[in-house]
């Protein structure tokens, strides 16, 4: 702008942006010499298409002057005009400024003696504007990303505010369906018939299911949101591999598979979130009882420096490797008709990925198609302060 | 020995019905409050031996609710124990600063909240 206005020996210059929807020149870009009454006069009530030398450049698609602003008929802008009149424009040259047919913009500059701006002014200018609407492109551009960023963390936010309610409202039905039928088969209400034992104790383990996916959505969502945090606490390994143990016991003797867990008696304390820890082991665990169909699940743990690394390893079906990059993306298993012969969301691989690294560790796996996997999970015996996800 | 009393502040009437089922077996004597005003009222007013306060509730919350019945000498003392509705929310901690006995989340297990009752106040 700067240089528009002194190779054309002007008095100041503008460059308008254009407003496509609202059809005028809604913010002043650049400015050089611009009187702050003009530019105050411009931002409270900017120039229309069509309306001033401005807004019939843009009209015209080619450049518009005016030798004399003050001469009777030749601008007719009064609220302009008069800032014209006391502040001393008096010509007036505006290019408009041009992408693909559209116009961007409009660059105008003001004279201080009553004269036409010579051809080669009129050139040079436009050649300016020319390199100008790329720069009010790109400012474009980079105001539209951030604004749409801004509409996505908006976005994200009312997601997992609707999640969180959501969760809070499917858990209430869910704790009436748990607990009537529990004391149903808790005999509360008198003795169960026999025939009727299975089918209640299979309503119980479908509503803990249902119950974990709901809380593994809600966990998922609140990872993404970045508002997971660890609750830090001092948690005994062999506790913490033994709740594992328990809680799974069942779901290998319904399966006739051998479940072990080998955890040294001299592993010290851990400091971390002892109760993620369990639920990402039992994810693993709970996958490895669930993809094999004869033989072993083991969870083992070992001490490697300041490194603990828990394992867990089955003689399931395996993952073949070119399965393996995508086994921990969400809602993703290694084989789509996996899902159909043994269930579940994909979830849980993800939630375990972002537990673990939200300890400040690592998770991979090592297996071969029909010779079992092992999954690997290497975080830091003692997490000190916790990492945002 | 006279039966003890348990005020119950939970808006959902099915889980209300729920103790209601659950201690019919026993010596407890149910009290009930379908929101956090109404809670408070009852415990300064009935003096239950313990209370189960639902975290979310309709005009006080539960924790709200706690702390206030904390803050008064009838009240000071008596055992709280919050229901929260995740247990990985962060709400039970927010229940114990608040100045809860103990806290279970829900969905409980009717028989695990029977088992706390019976450690908090023995029948």
């Amino acid at each position: 702008m700067t240089r528009a206005v002194q190779l054309s020996n002007a008095k100041a210059g503008v460059i308008y942006e254009y407003d496509e929807d609202a059809q005028r020149f809604a913010r002043i870009s650049g400015a050089y010499g611009l009187d702050e009454d003009l530019r105050a006069v411009l931002s409270a009530a900017p120039l229309r298409l069509g309306e001033g030398a401005a807004g019939q450049a843009a009209a015209q698609q080619a450049p518009v002057q005016v030798a004399d602003v003050l001469a009777e008929g030749t601008y007719d802008v009064t609220r302009v005009r008069t800032i014209f009149e006391q502040h001393g424009y008096r010509s007036l040259l505006a290019v408009p400024l041009l992408f693909e047919r559209q116009i961007v913009g409009v660059l105008v500059v003001w004279g201080r003696e009553p004269a036409r701006f010579a051809q080669d002014i009129v050139d040079l200018l436009q050649t300016l504007a020319t390199q100008s609407v790329l720069a009010i492109q790109n400012a474009r551009l980079f105001r539209e990303i951030a604004d749409k960023s801004r509409q996505l963390e908006v976005a994200s936010q009312h997601k997992s505010e609707f999640l969180a309610s959501m969760s809070h409202e499917l858990r209430t039905p869910l704790n009436a369906i748990l607990g009537f039928n529990e004391m149903i088969l808790g005999q509360i209400y008198g003795e169960v018939p026999p025939g009727l034992q299975e089918p209640l104790a299979d309503i119980q383990s479908s509503g803990r299911h249902l119950l974990r996916l709901i809380n593994n959505v809600l966990d998922l969502s609140k990872i993404e949101a970045g508002r997971m945090e660890l609750a830090l606490a001092d948690y005994s390994v062999q506790d913490t591999v033994g709740s594992v143990r328990v809680s799974l016991r069942s779901l290998a003797e319904d399966k006739g598979l051998e479940f072990v867990a080998a955890v040294p008696e001299d592993i010290p304390l851990a400091h971390g979130d002892g109760g993620r820890i369990v639920q990402c082991l039992t994810n693993l665990a709970g996958n490895a009882l669930k993809f094999t169909r004869r033989g072993r699940v083991e969870i083992a743990v070992e001490l490697r420096g300041d490194l603990l690394v828990y394992r867990v390893a089955d003689t399931g079906i395996g993952i073949a490797a070119d399965k393996i990059g995508a086994l921990f993306a969400e809602f993703r298993q290694g084989d789509a008709t996996i899902s159909h012969e043994f269930g579940g969301t994909g979830l849980g691989l993800s939630i375990t990925k972002k537990f673990v690294e939200l300890h400040g560790g690592r998770i991979w796996v090592e297996s071969e198609l029909g010779r079992g996997s092992t999954f690997l999970i290497e975080i830091p015996l003692r997490l000190d302060g916790g990492t945002k996800a | 020995m006279s039966a003890k009393t348990i005020l119950y502040v939970e808006d959902n009437e099915l889980n209300r019905k729920m103790l209601r089922h659950l201690l019919r077996g026993t010596s407890y004597r149910l009290i009930e409050a379908p929101d956090g005003e109404t809670g408070m009222t009852m415990a300064r007013e009935q003096h239950p031996d313990l209370i189960l306060m639902d975290v979310q509730l309709p005009k006080i919350s539960g924790i709200e609710a706690t702390r206030a019945l904390r803050a008064e000498p009838s009240t000071a003392h008596t055992p709280i124990i919050a229901i929260t509705s995740f247990a990985l929310s962060g709400d039970e901690q927010r229940a114990k600063e608040a100045g809860a006995s103990a806290y279970l989340a829900k969905p409980y297990s009717p028989f695990a909240l029977l088992g706390m009752i019976q450690k908090l106040v023995p029948e």
